[in-house]
């Protein structure tokens, strides 16, 4: 804004002034929308996210019962069955634009296995711990979904503070300031106007009273 | 060469019951549960406990974990693998093969625990935590076999002591060599040292026709629980196949596969229902919910105990009597289990009373 204030009230810088004043009230517009659409983004993955979040609360609710219970029957099958289930879970990992903001998006894998891909006999195994299992890695695809679109949430989160902020520094303050200062200038030059016009007629009623003395 | 499974022979069980029947005196009656649900922490549980034949195992497990939330369920552990030793110990030669049958449950899943353990490479520390000692595999043949490098030290193991197990672990280590799985194995332990051992108990005396007809039912059971296993999973008729237990009654192999390929437990359970008509069996079936298959797993563990304590009462010198202290060994650590647990996560007294199941 000092840049601004010590601008000198010239014509020029008037109209330096103005454009850019037309210039940032366009890329103010263009902020506005950009952040429409991030908002409009934004709600569609909350509404989402809480939903699966729900969900996610109540499959590990469900199965956390069940592998209580089952514990509580028989603690040293649930520890033979969790080391026949190590496994390393790969996940892709992808970098995606939206609106110009970068955010990693975890691919989307199917963790939940059928009884044959577990590598044991079912027949030594309870069924509760099977649906425990089978609980837990349902839960376990849905947090890389979560975390997915939590992370997009974030970032996109964050974008929409920072617009903000610059939206309303601009319209709160930067246009006002340069409104302002195209005003002032505007009225230095009229001033400037009508000081010239007076000395004109001052001069030329001056030249009349000479010519008719 | 492995040595087929150890065949029983008529033998005097009159010493081995009567200690079988001072065993039975120290479990605990429904007061003690009552007083033990009643209870208003884990700690006043572990300190009612510690004044039972459990105290000397809380406080050895007390010396090794330093919280009772470890300690207690180490020390159920240990005394329920004593009580196996002991009646191990206790049973004359010729009787064995018939305990061994009830036993097998747990050598199977000790085997199975170090095969998941070794191929998936587990601390050995890791799998002892994991291991019951039961039947043959006592605490010093379960050390030595986990000494084992990996699964074929661990097949060689067992082929030097002729274990009925040789075989099946055997079968299993191609496929295992091949692509790493080790489910042929589990599969071929579970089935076919079930059958073997099944199949040794032949003659016509008492004890022998008593634990035909409990392995029977007990294959039956099995076969019903796979069945509400692999439901709506899409197994092959081969692969279904290749999960049937032979020795049962109730179910034969084609309708065995004929059941596994409907799609949900619902209907299961009502084929179930309509095809089987043994009376133990269907009474199992009625007790169970389709929504809660453990409700089925508890009702065959009861049926199975409940036919061999009945018939311990009509046949009191007969080998039931040593078979049904098994159950009720288990029942009763897993009720302990259950209580504490219970408290230990603040479970309404109603709730517990409800998860266990008090002496017949």
């Amino acid at each position: 804004m000092a840049v601004l204030e010590k601008s000198a009230p010239t014509r020029e810088q008037f109209m330096a002034l103005r454009r850019r004043h037309e210039v940032i009230g366009k890329g103010l517009e263009l902020l506005k929308s950009k952040r429409e659409a991030l908002m409009k983004e934004f709600f569609g993955i909350v509404d989402e996210s809480i939903r699966m979040r729900e969900e996610l609360n109540s499959l590990l609710a469900d199965a956390q019962r069940r592998i209580e219970r089952a514990r509580a029957i028989d603690g040293a099958s649930i520890e033979s069955f969790a080391n026949a289930s190590r496994r390393s879970v790969p996940l892709s990992i992808k970098a995606r634009n939206v609106w110009g903001i970068f955010f990693p998006e975890i691919e989307e894998v199917n963790l939940t296995r059928s009884l044959e891909a577990r590598d044991i006999s079912p027949l030594g195994e309870r069924a509760e711990v099977l649906d425990a299992a089978r609980d837990f890695e349902a839960a376990t695809e849905l947090i890389v979904k979560i975390a997915s679109r939590e992370v997009r949430l974030s970032r996109i989160g964050e974008v929409i503070r920072s617009d903000s902020r610059k939206i309303n520094a601009i319209s709160e303050v930067i246009l006002p300031s340069i409104k302002d200062r195209i005003k002032y200038i505007e009225r230095v030059l009229e001033e400037r106007e009508r000081e010239e016009i007076f000395r004109l007629k001052r001069n030329k009623a001056r030249r009349q009273a000479e010519e008719g003395g | 060469m492995t040595a087929p499974a150890a065949r029983p022979y008529r033998t005097d069980l009159s010493y081995f019951n009567a200690r079988v029947r001072g065993l039975r005196g120290r479990l605990l009656g429904n007061r003690d549960y009552e007083e033990l649900v009643k209870a208003e922490s884990r700690d006043q549980v572990a300190e009612r406990l510690r004044s039972t034949a459990y105290g000397h195992d809380i406080e050895a497990a007390l010396a090794r974990f330093g919280s009772i939330e470890e300690a207690l369920p180490a020390a159920l552990k240990s005394n329920l693998s004593d009580s196996f030793e002991q009646l191990w110990k206790l049973a004359p030669e010729g009787a064995r093969p018939f305990l061994k049958a009830v036993f097998s449950q747990w050598e199977v899943f000790d085997l199975k625990a170090m095969i998941r353990g070794i191929s998936r490479g587990v601390g050995r520390e890791d799998i002892r935590d994991v291991l019951i000692p039961a039947g043959e595999f006592d605490t010093a043949a379960l050390n030595t076999l986990l000494s084992s490098r990996d699964l074929q030290d661990l097949a060689r193991f067992l082929y030097t002591w002729g274990s009925v197990y040789a075989k099946p672990v055997s079968r299993g280590l191609p496929a295992f060599l091949r692509n790493g799985r080790t489910a042929e194995m589990e599969i071929a332990l579970d089935r076919h040292s079930s059958e073997a051992l099944n199949s040794a108990l032949e003659g016509e005396w008492l004890d022998a026709r008593i634990m035909r007809g409990w392995t029977g039912m007990r294959a039956d059971l099995v076969n019903i629980a796979t069945l509400v296993k692999i439901s709506g999973e899409a197994y092959t008729a081969e692969g279904a196949g290749e999960l049937f237990v032979r020795g049962g009654r109730a179910l034969r192999k084609n309708e065995f596969i004929r059941l596994s390929t409907l799609s949900s437990r619902e209907e299961l359970f009502e084929a179930l229902r309509g095809a089987v008509t043994e009376p133990g069996i269907s009474g199992v079936l009625d007790s169970a919910d389709p929504r809660d298959p453990a409700l089925l797993e508890e009702a065959s563990e009861k049926a199975l105990e409940r036919r061999l304590a009945m018939i311990a009462v009509s046949e009191p010198l007969s080998i039931a009597l040593g078979a049904a202290y098994v159950h009720m060994k288990v029942r009763e650590v897993r009720n302990l289990r259950l209580i504490f647990r219970g408290k230990l996560f603040g479970m309404p007294e109603d709730e517990i009373r409800k998860l266990i199941s008090l002496p017949l």
